[in-house]
């Protein structure tokens, strides 16, 4: 197996081990703002949909001040809005560059995005179940516990699955920032020293990386639909 | 049990205001089945709404079992709420729940073996023990208002609104609903309040029926007295919509001319009240006025019990002989309308 590597892609044997930091960088980027993601993101995406007009939670001051902040971060491109969060990053995290400098960036891409992809998740809910909920006497936040999240559980499951797949893509592009990953790896051997067999490696582990994700997300989602 | 005084709702859509009910005012007694019939559109299910404050009247004053849901705040309002029980025309069961879990929902807090002693009493109560484990969409139509209908009764409501609870089910289905419901009211002695814009519904179940028509209650009373003298246009139609009478303005209307009226004829309408029923009327004028009587139309019904039916015939004969012969069945308690003549 070895030997059958190295004839076909010796570049990459001999960065191996650059190789496997660079996964195991992408793989921390991907794991940790996804989980601060899914803890700010999905409040986030149920007040964005609860607080709208005729929502259980109905609020327009709220619900336009979060939508706003929401549409901003999501329409920076993400290579812009890592340069622009540097200075955020030094003061929350200590650094602006590397896994731990990336992570703020990260979230503030993410996070709206996940929003955006549970309030539709909600919006699907039927109608008629929260006028159910309500008509048994349930309160807005106990609809939002027990009806809204456990009913959308396949919506929002989808949702996460989209959100991580574009955190993987966001972290290829936190490599031109400085961020190490598989996105820098690609770029320092595979662009800048034009050795195509190191981006073809990179670019099919990140399509596996992807496939396991969305693999997962679709067995999830299809299980939690009865 | 339920007291709504001179309710109002308006919703605003847009710039326009649609006054959806309009000074409503009725009182449904504590243990009764009371119907709220009309057209869609008529307000029924705002109004039905209202008793519940899923829809907060925009004027009036609404009742139920004693207290004054109109002045609670929105935590009274939601404890009472759980003693106003409610099912809907799509049911609105939760997807992601079991049966059991469904009806397990208004039950949170309780202790295990509480609630599991109640769903399993309530799911025998509709006939789906077997069914606990299954999920919303494995179920059928009847099968899934019967799930709706033991979750509503879990809080041990006193009223159970019932939403066009009926409107998307097949009539069999349909009926063995409504007994369901008549069960529930006899035997837990909860006051149900039925919308619907079959008048086989409130014929089937009702001791009441309230008609509405652009917002307001245009007729009331209890169902046989509706049924036999119905005095609104509109209740006239939702009665004929239960028998085939409606028909009798398809057969004038129709192009082929089913129905000849020769010059001197009359098409009367007979309408039985009470025990008339029983008298061979039909003989008896045409043998005493010197009519010919063509019976094109009949229908009995019983309504709560008492017989209620009517004829549409064709009277030829004359002018004065018909008169006098409609004099003499309005005496005996048969109400006679002309619907056209020759």
């Amino acid at each position: 197996m070895a030997e059958l590597l190295n004839q076909i892609i010796p570049d990459v044997v001999v960065r191996s081990d650059q190789l496997w930091r660079a996964f195991w960088e992408t793989i921390q980027m991907v794991s940790i703002s996804g989980a601060i993601s899914l803890v700010f993101g999905i409040p986030f995406g149920v007040l964005l949909f609860t607080t709208k007009e005729g929502g259980i939670l109905q609020n327009r001051p709220v619900n336009f001040i979060l939508g706003k902040i929401c549409d901003f971060f999501r329409s920076i491109p993400f290579i812009l809005l890592g340069i622009l969060l540097i200075g955020l990053s030094r003061l929350i995290v200590g650094t602006g560059i590397g896994v731990r400098g990336i992570i703020i960036p990260l979230l503030f891409a993410t996070i709206p995005f996940l929003g955006r992809q549970v309030e539709s998740a909600l919006a699907e809910v039927p109608a008629g179940l929260i006028e159910a909920a309500e008509a048994m006497g349930s309160s807005p936040w106990e609809i939002v516990w027990r009806v809204y999240l456990k009913e959308a559980v396949p919506g929002i499951t989808r949702g996460v699955t989209i959100t991580i797949v574009s955190l993987i893509n966001f972290t290829a592009v936190a490599g031109t920032l400085g961020a190490g990953g598989l996105g820098n790896f690609a770029i320092m051997y595979g662009h800048s020293k034009n050795l195509p067999q190191i981006t073809w490696t990179v670019i099919l582990i990140i399509v596996v990386l992807v496939s396991a994700v969305q693999f997962v997300g679709g067995y999830i989602a299809k299980k939690a639909t009865h | 049990m339920i007291q709504l005084e001179h309710v109002s709702k308006q919703f605003e859509a847009g710039k326009q205001t649609v006054e959806a009910v309009k000074d409503v005012s009725l009182h449904i007694e504590k243990g009764t089945i009371a119907g709220i019939i009309g057209f869609s559109g008529a307000g029924k299910s705002t109004l039905a709404r209202c008793i519940n404050l899923l829809e907060r009247p925009t004027e009036g004053k609404v009742t139920v079992g004693g207290a004054e849901l109109t002045a609670l705040s929105e935590r009274q309002l939601r404890e009472k709420r759980k003693k106003i029980g409610m099912i809907f025309q799509h049911f609105n069961l939760f997807a992601s729940r079991t049966v059991y879990g469904n009806v397990a929902y208004p039950l949170k807090g309780r202790s295990k073996g509480e609630i599991d002693q109640k769903v399993r009493s309530l799911l025998e109560l509709v006939g789906l023990s077997d069914k606990a484990e299954a999920y919303p969409s494995q179920l059928s139509g009847g099968q899934k208002q019967r799930v709706a209908i033991a979750r509503a009764l879990a809080s041990n409501p006193e009223v159970l609104l019932s939403d066009e609870a009926t409107s998307a089910l097949d009539p069999e289905t349909t009926r063995s609903i409504l007994r369901l419901l008549k069960e529930v009211n006899r035997t837990l002695g909860v006051t149900i309040v039925i919308i619907t814009h079959e008048m086989g519904v409130i014929k089937e179940i009702c001791d009441q029926v309230y008609v509405m028509e652009g917002g307001r209650v245009v007729e009331s009373g209890d169902v046989f007295q509706v049924f036999a003298s119905p005095r609104a246009a509109v209740t006239r139609r939702f009665v004929d919509s239960t028998s085939n009478f409606s028909r009798i303005q398809e057969l004038l209307d129709d192009p082929a001319h089913p129905i000849r009226l020769n010059p001197g004829d009359y098409l009367l309408r007979l309408n039985y009240l009470e025990r008339s029923t029983s008298e061979a009327l039909i003989s008896n004028i045409s043998r005493r006025f010197e009519l010919d009587v063509n019976i094109l139309l009949g229908s009995i019904e019983l309504i709560d019990g008492n017989p209620l039916g009517g004829l549409v015939v064709v009277a030829g004969g004359g002018h004065d002989k018909i008169t006098a012969a409609v004099a003499y069945l309005s005496k005996r308690n048969v109400l006679v309308e002309v619907i056209s003549h020759g």
